[in-house]
């Protein structure tokens, strides 16, 4: 039989997933850098505008809100990632109680955001569970309009957020750390290492490809795919105190039907998702040649 | 400090974690059986006397039942030609030798990463220019293009644990490529198979931006746009928005319960590598 042989016929077997691909994912995709360049309503035919959509970006006081919570929410990447870790890293070895936490860990996860996003604006209202709650254990200080402050609904978002992937992090890091051989950690221990630096000698060093994923999730989420979770949690108000750019892309195609501008948020995100891969692939370039 | 202790400490927190993680859920199904005047005098205990009034009322006044029926219809649609074209592709990748096999792996596992809601606008565009807007078959085709990429590259992986001598064996029997794949390759892939069909079923039943997009007119709107736009556009009070909830989330728990194991590992496949 010879090696270079190629089998011909393969092409029917990964034809039908390539053609559901290109028609309905990568032609959307790039006719999205072309709309980004023109005025259009979705009726009439484009005009070609040059950079005028993307000055009109920058000059956009929506836009500003948009990247300014985007930079919130990533600010949370770092609790997002070392939460899960500390727990994942604490049951690691089976104790009373962690079979309990790990049955129920991903139920948020493999929720809908949209269950989260309008079960929390229900919990989260001014008369709501959670304001209760806090005044039943004498924490009513805190009890709060939650969705309604412009500061803090933000802060909110991105703290469901966390809920609903903690578990998952939490998860995938125990499945890594199985991966790690026990005689690491049976030497850490003959070393003395204490708690913290067994996780910072072995655990971390052992799981890092995974944190990385769980990292550049992170970002992604945060990123450009936020949108179920705040749409159905605040609708991205009060005013534009939890507009993220995906918004923008949604508005500005069905509320106001200008759907070259939509384009050009869209590239906006394009932009941002690219640029957390790019880094990525760098990060991991470099580890390579180390 | 002694070992003891420790594990004390840390067990008392594992509880109180899993505790913390159902209690949304809990308030939603004790909230859904209450009326409003047991709401607003004990929000966090189950009500004295149950009600299943705020169930019938979604049933009755919000055509909930409309809506479950299309996403349920939108679902099983999508479902066979997921499980084909994944599969199929699946096979070929792993075990087949053709031109550009790295390159459109790569385009495959690249597709994951594109955010929906930039994606959605445009499909959008394309699918009231091909005319299928509006249509469960629209919906349909854009969950083709955006799950089975993912289900692809689960397949993908399983099938290169499978020892190349079963495909040489057959083919030295004359089996066709066609006839490999349906009577070998198909059922030895059973387990990967469920859990792609169990993924892919909670990743469809959940998903928001292109049923929002897609679907214009409220009769064939699927559940996840309904219950959005119920939360935005009408005051529905607590009680009724709770019922409404469990419902959808029903069928996901009780996925969740059935298959626990094959949920973990279609979702882990794709945060750990060897």
């Amino acid at each position: 039989m010879s090696r270079n042989k190629y089998d011909y016929q393969a092409f029917f077997f990964v034809l039908p997933l390539l053609l559901m691909i290109a028609v309905f994912m990568l032609y959307p995709a790039l006719t999205t850098f072309y709309y980004g360049f023109t005025k259009w309503n979705g009726i009439s035919s484009p005009i070609w505008q040059g950079l005028a959509n993307f000055a009109r970006l920058l000059r956009d006081s929506s836009f500003h809100a948009s990247v300014r919570n985007a930079l919130i929410l990533a600010l949370y990447v770092p609790l997002w990632t070392i939460l899960p870790l500390l727990v994942a890293a604490s049951i690691r070895k089976p104790v009373l109680g962690s079979g309990f936490f790990r049955s129920v860990a991903l139920v948020p996860f493999v929720m809908s955001p949209v269950i989260l996003g309008v079960l929390f604006n229900v919990l989260l209202r001014t008369n709501g569970v959670i304001n209760t709650l806090l005044r039943g254990v004498g924490l009513g200080m805190l009890s709060t309009d939650w969705l309604v402050e412009p500061d803090l609904v933000i802060h909110v978002v991105a703290l469901v957020t966390i809920f609903k992937f903690f578990g998952f992090g939490v998860i995938l890091y125990l499945g890594a750390m199985g991966k790690i051989s026990e005689s690491l950690y049976d030497a850490a221990k003959i070393d003395g290492c204490s708690w913290l630096q067994t996780l910072r000698a072995v655990t971390v060093p052992g799981i890092r490809h995974t944190m990385e994923f769980f990292v550049v999730l992170g970002f992604i989420t945060f990123f450009a795919r936020m949108f179920p979770i705040i749409y159905t949690m605040t609708g991205g108000g009060p005013g534009y105190a939890s507009f993220v750019p995906e918004f923008g892309i949604y508005f500005q195609a069905f509320q106001n039907f200008q759907l070259g501008y939509s384009a050009t948020w869209a590239i906006f995100v394009y932009l941002l998702t690219f640029l957390i891969i790019f880094a990525q692939v760098m990060l991991m370039r470099r580890e390579e040649a180390q | 400090m002694s070992r003891g202790a420790g594990r004390v400490v840390v067990s008392i927190v594992a509880i109180l974690l899993g505790l913390l993680t159902i209690l949304p859920f809990y308030f939603m199904v004790v909230t859904s059986i209450k009326n409003t005047d047991s709401y607003l005098a004990e929000k966090l205990l189950p009500p004295s006397r149950p009600t299943f009034e705020n169930y019938v009322t979604i049933f009755s006044q919000l055509k909930l039942a409309v809506y479950f029926r299309n996403s349920v219809i939108v679902l099983a649609a999508t479902l066979f030609p997921y499980v084909l074209i994944c599969s199929a592709a699946g096979f070929a990748f792993a075990k087949l030798r053709f031109p550009l096999r790295i390159p459109l792996l790569l385009l495959v596992t690249a597709i994951m990463i594109f955010p929906q809601m930039v994606l959605g606008v445009q499909i959008y565009n394309l699918q009231a220019r091909m005319g299928i807007i509006n249509t469960h078959a629209g919906l349909v085709f854009a969950y083709l293009g955006y799950f089975a990429p993912y289900a692809a590259y689960l397949m993908t992986s399983y099938f290169r644990g499978i020892p190349r001598t079963f495909l040489e064996a057959a083919k030295i029997d004359g089996a066709g490529l066609w006839s490999i794949y349906l009577r070998i390759m198909l059922p030895i892939a059973r387990p990967m198979l469920v859990t792609v069909i169990i993924v892919g079923s909670q990743a469809i039943w959940n998903e928001l931006p292109f049923c929002l997009l897609l679907l214009r007119s409220t009769e064939k709107r699927t559940l996840m746009a309904a219950i959005a736009l119920l939360n935005g556009e009408y005051g529905v009070p607590a009680m009724e928005m709770c019922a409404a909830l469990t419902v959808v989330a029903l069928p996901i728990i009780l996925l969740y319960v059935i298959a626990q194991r094959q949920i973990q590992r279609g979702i882990l496949a794709g945060g750990i590598k060897e």
